[in-house]
Protein backbone atom coordinates (compact mmCIF):
# COMPACT_ATOMS: atom_id res chain seq x y z
CA UNK A 1 0.00 0.00 0.00
CA UNK A 2 1.45 3.40 -0.91
CA UNK A 3 2.29 5.86 1.84
CA UNK A 4 -0.41 8.24 0.67
CA UNK A 5 -3.06 5.57 1.09
CA UNK A 6 -1.75 4.75 4.58
CA UNK A 7 -1.99 8.41 5.52
CA UNK A 8 -5.50 8.58 4.12
CA UNK A 9 -6.62 5.57 6.16
CA UNK A 10 -4.33 6.16 9.14
CA UNK A 11 -7.08 6.20 11.78
CA UNK A 12 -8.85 3.23 10.25
CA UNK A 13 -5.66 1.14 10.17
CA UNK A 14 -4.76 2.30 13.68
CA UNK A 15 -8.15 1.21 14.97
CA UNK A 16 -7.87 -2.20 13.34
CA UNK A 17 -4.33 -2.72 14.62
CA UNK A 18 -5.34 -1.68 18.14
CA UNK A 19 -8.33 -4.01 17.97
CA UNK A 20 -6.06 -6.87 16.98
CA UNK A 21 -3.68 -6.00 19.82
CA UNK A 22 -6.59 -5.85 22.27
CA UNK A 23 -7.77 -9.28 21.14
CA UNK A 24 -4.34 -10.88 21.51
CA UNK A 25 -3.53 -9.16 24.82
CA UNK A 26 -6.90 -9.98 26.36
CA UNK A 27 -6.49 -13.60 25.30
CA UNK A 28 -3.09 -13.70 26.97
CA UNK A 29 -4.53 -12.05 30.09
CA UNK A 30 -7.32 -14.63 30.23
CA UNK A 31 -4.76 -17.43 29.83
CA UNK A 32 -2.57 -16.14 32.64
CA UNK A 33 -5.59 -15.44 34.85
CA UNK A 34 -6.91 -18.95 34.40
CA UNK A 35 -3.46 -20.42 35.04
CA UNK A 36 -2.99 -18.92 38.46
CA UNK A 37 -6.66 -18.47 39.37
CA UNK A 38 -7.43 -22.09 38.61
CA UNK A 39 -4.39 -23.20 40.58
CA UNK A 40 -2.99 -24.83 37.45
CA UNK A 41 0.34 -23.14 38.15
CA UNK A 42 1.47 -22.82 41.73
CA UNK A 43 4.32 -20.95 43.36
CA UNK A 44 4.43 -18.18 40.75
CA UNK A 45 3.21 -15.03 42.49
CA UNK A 46 4.51 -12.88 39.62
CA UNK A 47 1.78 -14.25 37.37
CA UNK A 48 -0.71 -12.02 39.15
CA UNK A 49 1.33 -8.97 38.16
CA UNK A 50 1.66 -10.27 34.60
CA UNK A 51 -2.12 -10.72 34.49
CA UNK A 52 -2.61 -7.17 35.76
CA UNK A 53 -0.14 -5.70 33.26
CA UNK A 54 -1.75 -7.58 30.35
CA UNK A 55 -5.21 -6.45 31.47
CA UNK A 56 -4.15 -2.80 31.64
CA UNK A 57 -2.50 -3.09 28.22
CA UNK A 58 -5.75 -4.56 26.89
CA UNK A 59 -7.73 -1.61 28.27
CA UNK A 60 -5.36 0.86 26.64
CA UNK A 61 -5.61 -1.00 23.32
CA UNK A 62 -9.42 -1.00 23.58
CA UNK A 63 -9.47 2.75 24.17
CA UNK A 64 -7.18 3.33 21.18
CA UNK A 65 -9.34 0.95 19.10
CA UNK A 66 -12.45 3.00 19.81
CA UNK A 67 -11.07 6.54 19.96
CA UNK A 68 -9.09 6.28 16.72
CA UNK A 69 -12.35 5.52 14.90
CA UNK A 70 -13.42 9.08 15.70
CA UNK A 71 -10.73 10.32 13.31
CA UNK A 72 -11.79 8.11 10.42
CA UNK A 73 -13.18 10.39 7.74
CA UNK A 74 -14.93 7.59 5.87
CA UNK A 75 -16.97 6.10 8.69
CA UNK A 76 -16.93 9.34 10.73
CA UNK A 77 -18.76 7.95 13.75
CA UNK A 78 -19.91 10.14 16.61
CA UNK A 79 -18.85 9.59 20.20
CA UNK A 80 -22.25 8.00 20.85
CA UNK A 81 -21.72 5.61 17.92
CA UNK A 82 -18.63 4.12 19.51
CA UNK A 83 -19.72 4.18 23.14
CA UNK A 84 -23.45 3.49 23.28
CA UNK A 85 -24.87 0.15 22.11
CA UNK A 86 -27.42 0.12 19.28
CA UNK A 87 -26.64 3.71 18.22
CA UNK A 88 -24.24 3.04 15.35
CA UNK A 89 -25.82 2.00 12.09
CA UNK A 90 -22.63 0.28 10.92
CA UNK A 91 -23.12 -3.46 11.40
CA UNK A 92 -25.29 -2.71 14.39
CA UNK A 93 -25.30 -6.18 15.94
CA UNK A 94 -21.55 -6.80 15.88
CA UNK A 95 -20.75 -3.20 16.82
CA UNK A 96 -23.10 -3.39 19.80
CA UNK A 97 -21.51 -6.67 20.88
CA UNK A 98 -18.08 -5.03 20.67
CA UNK A 99 -19.19 -1.98 22.66
CA UNK A 100 -20.76 -4.11 25.39
CA UNK A 101 -17.70 -6.37 25.52
CA UNK A 102 -15.37 -3.38 25.63
CA UNK A 103 -17.21 -1.65 28.46
CA UNK A 104 -17.46 -4.93 30.36
CA UNK A 105 -13.74 -5.63 29.99
CA UNK A 106 -12.84 -2.11 31.12
CA UNK A 107 -15.24 -2.12 34.08
CA UNK A 108 -14.38 -5.63 35.23
CA UNK A 109 -10.68 -5.00 34.79
CA UNK A 110 -10.65 -1.77 36.75
CA UNK A 111 -12.90 -3.23 39.46
CA UNK A 112 -9.73 -4.93 40.75
CA UNK A 113 -8.68 -1.61 42.26
CA UNK A 114 -11.90 -1.21 44.23
CA UNK A 115 -12.24 -4.85 45.28
CA UNK A 116 -11.93 -3.92 48.93
CA UNK A 117 -15.06 -1.81 48.64
CA UNK A 118 -16.88 -4.44 46.63
CA UNK A 119 -15.82 -7.29 48.87
CA UNK A 120 -13.36 -10.00 47.89
CA UNK A 121 -15.89 -12.80 47.41
CA UNK A 122 -18.30 -10.61 45.48
CA UNK A 123 -15.46 -9.29 43.33
CA UNK A 124 -14.30 -12.84 42.57
CA UNK A 125 -17.79 -13.77 41.41
CA UNK A 126 -17.96 -10.59 39.35
CA UNK A 127 -14.53 -11.19 37.84
CA UNK A 128 -15.70 -14.48 36.34
CA UNK A 129 -17.82 -12.51 33.90
CA UNK A 130 -14.59 -11.25 32.33
CA UNK A 131 -14.39 -14.53 30.45
CA UNK A 132 -17.85 -13.90 29.03
CA UNK A 133 -16.87 -10.38 27.96
CA UNK A 134 -13.73 -11.78 26.35
CA UNK A 135 -15.75 -14.36 24.40
CA UNK A 136 -18.04 -11.54 23.23
CA UNK A 137 -14.95 -9.59 22.14
CA UNK A 138 -13.67 -12.56 20.16
CA UNK A 139 -17.08 -12.90 18.49
CA UNK A 140 -17.03 -9.17 17.65
CA UNK A 141 -13.55 -9.50 16.13
CA UNK A 142 -14.47 -12.42 13.94
CA UNK A 143 -18.00 -11.26 13.13
CA UNK A 144 -17.32 -7.63 12.33
CA UNK A 145 -13.57 -7.52 11.92
CA UNK A 146 -12.39 -6.34 8.54
CA UNK A 147 -9.34 -8.59 8.88
CA UNK A 148 -11.31 -11.68 9.91
CA UNK A 149 -10.86 -13.07 6.42
CA UNK A 150 -7.10 -12.65 6.29
CA UNK A 151 -4.84 -15.57 7.06
CA UNK A 152 -2.43 -13.64 9.31
CA UNK A 153 -5.29 -12.53 11.55
CA UNK A 154 -6.83 -15.98 11.73
CA UNK A 155 -3.49 -17.61 12.57
CA UNK A 156 -2.69 -15.02 15.26
CA UNK A 157 -6.19 -15.29 16.70
CA UNK A 158 -6.06 -19.08 16.76
CA UNK A 159 -2.68 -19.03 18.54
CA UNK A 160 -3.99 -16.66 21.19
CA UNK A 161 -7.62 -17.68 21.54
CA UNK A 162 -7.51 -21.48 21.38
CA UNK A 163 -5.28 -21.97 24.48
CA UNK A 164 -7.48 -19.56 26.43
CA UNK A 165 -10.60 -21.43 25.34
CA UNK A 166 -8.98 -24.75 26.32
CA UNK A 167 -8.05 -23.38 29.76
CA UNK A 168 -11.56 -22.00 30.16
CA UNK A 169 -12.99 -25.43 29.34
CA UNK A 170 -10.59 -27.09 31.82
CA UNK A 171 -11.60 -24.60 34.50
CA UNK A 172 -15.30 -25.22 34.00
CA UNK A 173 -14.92 -28.98 33.79
CA UNK A 174 -12.74 -29.11 36.90
CA UNK A 175 -15.36 -27.20 38.87
CA UNK A 176 -17.25 -30.35 39.74
CA UNK A 177 -20.98 -29.94 40.34
CA UNK A 178 -22.38 -30.56 43.80
CA UNK A 179 -23.49 -34.18 44.19
CA UNK A 180 -27.23 -34.65 44.12
CA UNK A 181 -28.86 -35.48 47.43
CA UNK A 182 -25.79 -34.44 49.39
CA UNK A 183 -26.45 -33.53 52.97
CA UNK A 184 -24.92 -30.59 54.72
CA UNK B 1 14.38 -14.88 78.72
CA UNK B 2 15.07 -17.49 76.14
CA UNK B 3 17.51 -16.85 73.32
CA UNK B 4 15.93 -17.33 69.85
CA UNK B 5 17.18 -20.41 68.11
CA UNK B 6 19.08 -19.64 64.92
CA UNK B 7 17.03 -20.41 61.81
CA UNK B 8 18.53 -21.28 58.41
CA UNK B 9 17.59 -17.86 57.05
CA UNK B 10 19.17 -16.02 59.91
CA UNK B 11 22.26 -18.15 59.40
CA UNK B 12 22.30 -17.19 55.75
CA UNK B 13 21.87 -13.53 56.55
CA UNK B 14 24.66 -13.80 59.04
CA UNK B 15 26.81 -15.43 56.39
CA UNK B 16 26.07 -12.66 53.86
CA UNK B 17 26.49 -9.98 56.46
CA UNK B 18 22.87 -8.78 56.27
CA UNK B 19 20.38 -8.56 59.05
CA UNK B 20 17.00 -10.27 58.47
CA UNK B 21 15.43 -6.85 58.04
CA UNK B 22 17.94 -5.84 55.37
CA UNK B 23 17.56 -9.19 53.68
CA UNK B 24 13.78 -8.74 53.56
CA UNK B 25 14.23 -5.27 52.09
CA UNK B 26 16.63 -6.61 49.49
CA UNK B 27 14.13 -9.32 48.55
CA UNK B 28 11.36 -6.74 48.23
CA UNK B 29 13.58 -4.55 46.07
CA UNK B 30 14.42 -7.49 43.83
CA UNK B 31 10.72 -8.36 43.55
CA UNK B 32 9.80 -4.78 42.68
CA UNK B 33 12.53 -4.71 40.04
CA UNK B 34 11.29 -8.01 38.62
CA UNK B 35 7.72 -6.69 38.41
CA UNK B 36 8.88 -3.42 36.81
CA UNK B 37 10.86 -5.44 34.26
CA UNK B 38 7.80 -7.56 33.54
CA UNK B 39 5.62 -4.47 33.01
CA UNK B 40 8.16 -3.00 30.62
CA UNK B 41 8.18 -6.26 28.67
CA UNK B 42 4.39 -6.27 28.46
CA UNK B 43 4.45 -2.70 27.14
CA UNK B 44 7.13 -3.65 24.61
CA UNK B 45 5.20 -6.73 23.49
CA UNK B 46 1.98 -4.68 23.22
CA UNK B 47 3.69 -2.08 21.04
CA UNK B 48 5.27 -4.84 18.94
CA UNK B 49 1.89 -6.51 18.40
CA UNK B 50 0.37 -3.18 17.43
CA UNK B 51 3.22 -2.39 15.04
CA UNK B 52 3.08 -5.85 13.46
CA UNK B 53 -0.69 -5.66 13.03
CA UNK B 54 -0.39 -2.16 11.57
CA UNK B 55 2.29 -3.38 9.17
CA UNK B 56 0.28 -6.43 8.16
CA UNK B 57 -2.84 -4.34 7.50
CA UNK B 58 -0.88 -1.71 5.57
CA UNK B 59 1.00 -4.37 3.57
CA UNK B 60 -2.18 -6.27 2.86
CA UNK B 61 -3.61 -3.04 1.50
CA UNK B 62 -7.17 -4.10 2.00
CA UNK B 63 -9.44 -1.54 3.55
CA UNK B 64 -12.06 -4.18 3.66
CA UNK B 65 -12.70 -3.53 0.04
CA UNK B 66 -11.43 -2.08 -3.16
CA UNK B 67 -9.61 1.24 -3.01
CA UNK B 68 -11.34 4.45 -4.04
CA UNK B 69 -9.87 4.28 -7.54
CA UNK B 70 -11.12 0.73 -7.97
CA UNK B 71 -14.49 1.70 -6.54
CA UNK B 72 -14.79 4.51 -9.03
CA UNK B 73 -13.74 2.22 -11.84
CA UNK B 74 -16.31 -0.37 -10.84
CA UNK B 75 -18.92 2.36 -10.54
CA UNK B 76 -18.07 3.52 -14.04
CA UNK B 77 -18.32 -0.05 -15.30
CA UNK B 78 -21.67 -0.50 -13.62
CA UNK B 79 -22.87 2.81 -14.95
CA UNK B 80 -21.82 1.75 -18.41
CA UNK B 81 -23.80 -1.46 -18.11
CA UNK B 82 -26.82 0.34 -16.78
CA UNK B 83 -26.52 3.05 -19.37
CA UNK B 84 -26.85 0.42 -22.08
CA UNK B 85 -30.16 -0.71 -20.72
CA UNK B 86 -31.52 2.74 -19.94
CA UNK B 87 -29.84 4.47 -22.91
CA UNK B 88 -28.97 7.61 -20.95
CA UNK B 89 -25.30 8.37 -21.47
CA UNK B 90 -25.44 11.62 -19.55
CA UNK B 91 -26.12 9.81 -16.28
CA UNK B 92 -22.64 8.30 -16.32
CA UNK B 93 -20.79 11.44 -15.35
CA UNK B 94 -23.46 12.40 -12.84
CA UNK B 95 -23.25 9.06 -11.15
CA UNK B 96 -19.51 9.29 -10.88
CA UNK B 97 -20.03 12.46 -8.92
CA UNK B 98 -22.74 10.75 -6.90
CA UNK B 99 -20.42 7.92 -5.99
CA UNK B 100 -18.17 10.34 -4.18
CA UNK B 101 -21.10 12.00 -2.49
CA UNK B 102 -22.58 8.67 -1.54
CA UNK B 103 -19.58 7.92 0.63
CA UNK B 104 -21.06 9.99 3.41
CA UNK B 105 -24.27 7.99 3.29
CA UNK B 106 -22.58 4.63 3.03
CA UNK B 107 -22.90 3.76 6.70
CA UNK B 108 -26.63 4.38 6.50
CA UNK B 109 -26.85 2.22 3.45
CA UNK B 110 -25.07 -0.56 5.30
CA UNK B 111 -27.40 -0.18 8.24
CA UNK B 112 -30.30 -0.89 5.96
CA UNK B 113 -28.95 -4.21 4.91
CA UNK B 114 -26.30 -6.25 6.63
CA UNK B 115 -26.04 -8.37 3.52
CA UNK B 116 -24.79 -5.47 1.43
CA UNK B 117 -21.24 -6.67 1.53
CA UNK B 118 -22.11 -9.99 -0.03
CA UNK B 119 -24.67 -8.68 -2.46
CA UNK B 120 -22.64 -5.72 -3.65
CA UNK B 121 -19.97 -7.88 -5.23
CA UNK B 122 -22.47 -9.34 -7.65
CA UNK B 123 -23.55 -6.71 -10.08
CA UNK B 124 -27.29 -6.58 -10.27
CA UNK B 125 -28.30 -5.33 -13.67
CA UNK B 126 -31.72 -4.30 -12.43
CA UNK B 127 -30.34 -2.00 -9.77
CA UNK B 128 -29.89 1.68 -10.43
CA UNK B 129 -26.42 2.96 -11.25
CA UNK B 130 -26.24 5.28 -8.28
CA UNK B 131 -27.26 2.42 -6.00
CA UNK B 132 -24.55 0.22 -7.42
CA UNK B 133 -21.85 2.81 -6.96
CA UNK B 134 -23.12 3.37 -3.43
CA UNK B 135 -22.77 -0.30 -2.67
CA UNK B 136 -19.30 -0.44 -4.13
CA UNK B 137 -18.15 2.32 -1.85
CA UNK B 138 -20.06 0.93 1.11
CA UNK B 139 -18.12 -2.31 1.01
CA UNK B 140 -14.83 -0.45 1.43
CA UNK B 141 -14.92 -0.81 5.14
CA UNK B 142 -17.25 -3.69 5.65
Amino acid sequence: MPAAAITEHLFWITSRAAGTAALLLSSAAVCVGLLFGGKLVKGRPDLRHLHEALSLATIVALVVHAVSLLGDSFLSPSLADITIPFVSGYQRGWTTLGIVAGWALIALGLSYYVRDRIGQQRWKKLHRFTALAWVAGVAHSIGEGTDAGTSWFLVATAIAVLPALALLAVRHLSASPAPTGATR
Amino acid sequence: MQEPTPTPSSERSAASGLSPKELAKAKLRARAARIARMRKRVIAVSLAIFALAFGAIAYDGSMGTPTSTQATASAVATVGTTADSTSTDSSSSEDETDSAEDQADSSEAQADSSDDSSSSSSADPSSSSSGSSGSAVTTRQS
